[in-house]
């Protein structure tokens, strides 16, 4: 197994535990939570797509579209804070979400 | 295996020492203080050993100045917010950490 | 190539981020799920190094683990968990599904040849000359994908107003302005903050480094007056001149593309003589908006206005 193959691996493993998590998960923060983690997991696939080794220089391009998902993903969870706030404040249950 | 290697190699791992420390007083100790004692301390030891060893490795002396810049400023932060979480908790007088 | 076998660290790396995950989301105390959330950005970011992507790791190290981190730590005490479990069926059924795409991820991923992988480095190193700058992970983001990075800074200003709107008022900060240390270590930190950015703003067009990684070491620079209280920081009132910042990023960007599509180029396809000029000047603008950004959503809401904050 290439070191590669392993992180893309790690990074599936992740999405999947994220996956379960923010199905299962009742608490908006923990969800949130969830669906940073499970895009931290996608990332890790497409960087370890992009990994050449160690002497090689990797692919640039998903690094970039890493990095713009990084930026995208604090602005989410940003939103979300927001909205989530809103449903508590209006005495929603997370249930109904 | 050079010189520099050997010294570096030697100053990384007593780095890891000291964090290690750091990491057991925070899971080990009772309450924030204890706790904040290891790592402010222990931590920040070990990552000045730790810059120290990569310093010796370093290309240039610029480069070594920035990692010595990186130091000072992990030092001023680490003491600060470590007096901070200290003030909160014996303002909050709430001293005593969630079950383990 | 990378050998057969995998490395130590690698294994451990790959280990701790999957515990850390695990432990992060089945930690029923919402206090230490965040604080195992920013542990988990922080070895991301080392696996990011790992995987040989700095640029990657800088901005997963500042925004991914400390800003977000930051962000959900403000904002805990506003949401009470909520107990209780999903019932077992639906457990089960998440568990089959999760189980399952896991399962297909691997087969997919077990696929792939991993020594002859169909790579885009070739193109870019390729044109890299004509790019204006030097890292290649600087000329895909603002030269050869400029028009993503264009929508994406467009994303950014659309959830900053849909904070703005979902919470007209922002949740109160409780300032640390009488604490004499905290004080003393702003006056340190915040000009070194700003020097930082301009430095990692400068840095990204030859060297890891670029617009979002200063754009996050500004904004921490405007937390620590916002925390500070100080009267005339930025996001302290909501003036025309922070609305304006806010745009500037985007209108800058929008002006370089329309500007240069006039001349008969493509939308973002710049002269290659002023590429560099345009690619700093459409990154200075988006460090500012950035930060301001990012600002905005540590503070979850619209400041007071001017005329009604002031007594």
């Amino acid at each position: 197994m290439t070191a590669a193959l392993w992180h893309a691996l790690v990074g599936a493993g992740l999405f999947s535990l994220s996956l379960y998590h923010l199905i299962v998960a009742q608490d908006l923060l923990r969800r949130i939570i969830a669906v940073n983690l499970l895009g931290t997991g996608l990332f890790v696939i497409l960087v370890a797509l992009g990994y050449r080794g160690p002497d090689a220089p990797p692919d640039p391009v998903p690094h970039a579209l890493v990095l713009t998902g990084i930026v995208v993903a604090v602005s989410a969870t940003g939103l979300a804070l927001a909205l989530a706030r809103r449903v508590h404040a209006s005495g929603g249950r997370s249930e109904d979400v | 295996m050079s010189w520099a290697e050997i010294v570096a190699a030697t100053l990384f791992g007593s780095g890891a020492f000291f964090f290690l420390g750091g990491t057991v007083g925070l899971l080990r100790f009772p309450d924030v203080f204890t706790r904040l004692h290891a790592l402010t301390k222990a931590d920040n030891l070990g990552l000045g050993l730790i810059a120290l060893g990569a310093i010796v490795l370093a290309d240039s002396l610029w480069i070594a100045l920035k990692i010595l810049l990186v130091w000072i400023v992990v030092l001023l932060g680490s003491a600060t917010s470590g007096y901070l979480v200290a003030r909160h908790a014996r303002r909050g007088s709430n001293s005593r950490s969630p079950p383990p | 190539m990378s050998g057969l076998l995998i490395s130590a660290l690698d294994l451990v790396l790959g280990l701790l981020t999957l515990g850390l995950a695990a432990a992060t989301l089945g930690t029923r105390d919402q206090a230490r799920m965040l604080m195992l959330f920013v542990t988990f950005g922080g070895v991301v970011a080392l696996l990011w190094v790992r995987l040989r992507a700095p640029d990657v790791a800088l901005a997963e190290a500042s925004i991914g683990a400390a800003l977000t981190g930051g962000l959900l730590l403000r904002m805990r005490p506003m949401l009470p968990p909520s107990d209780g479990n999903a019932p077992r069926p639906i457990r089960a059924l998440a568990a089959a599904l999760a189980l399952g795409t896991f399962a297909a991820l691997a087969w997919a991923l077990s696929l792939v040849d991993w020594g002859a992988r169909p790579s885009l480095a070739g193109p870019v190193f390729e044109r890299l000359p004509e790019s204006g700058v030097t890292n290649p992970v600087t000329a895909v983001l603002l030269n050869f994908r400029a028009y993503d990075t264009l929508l994406e800074v467009a994303v950014l200003l659309v959830a900053v107003v849909g904070v703005w709107m979902l919470s007209p008022r922002a949740p109160a900060l409780t300032p640390l302005r009488d604490d004499p240390l905290f004080l003393a270590l702003l006056r340190l930190l915040v000009p070194f903050l700003c020097i930082l950015a301009g430095y990692l703003l400068w840095l990204g067009s030859f060297a890891p480094g670029g617009a979002f990684q200063a754009g996050a070491a500004l904004s921490a620079a405007f937390l620590f007056l916002l925390l500070a209280g100080v009267p005339d920081a930025p996001g302290q009132a909501d003036r025309a001149w922070l609305r304006a910042a806010l745009v500037m990023g985007l209108a800058v960007f929008i002006a370089v593309a329309v500007g240069v599509s006039l001349r008969g180029a493509a939308l973002l396809e710049y002269p290659p003589a002023q590429a560099k000029n345009l690619i700093l000047l459409i990154e200075a603008a988006l460090t500012v908006s950035i930060a301001l950004t990012l600002m905005v959503l540590f503070q979850g809401g619209r400041p007071a206005s001017r005329d009604g904050a002031d007594p």
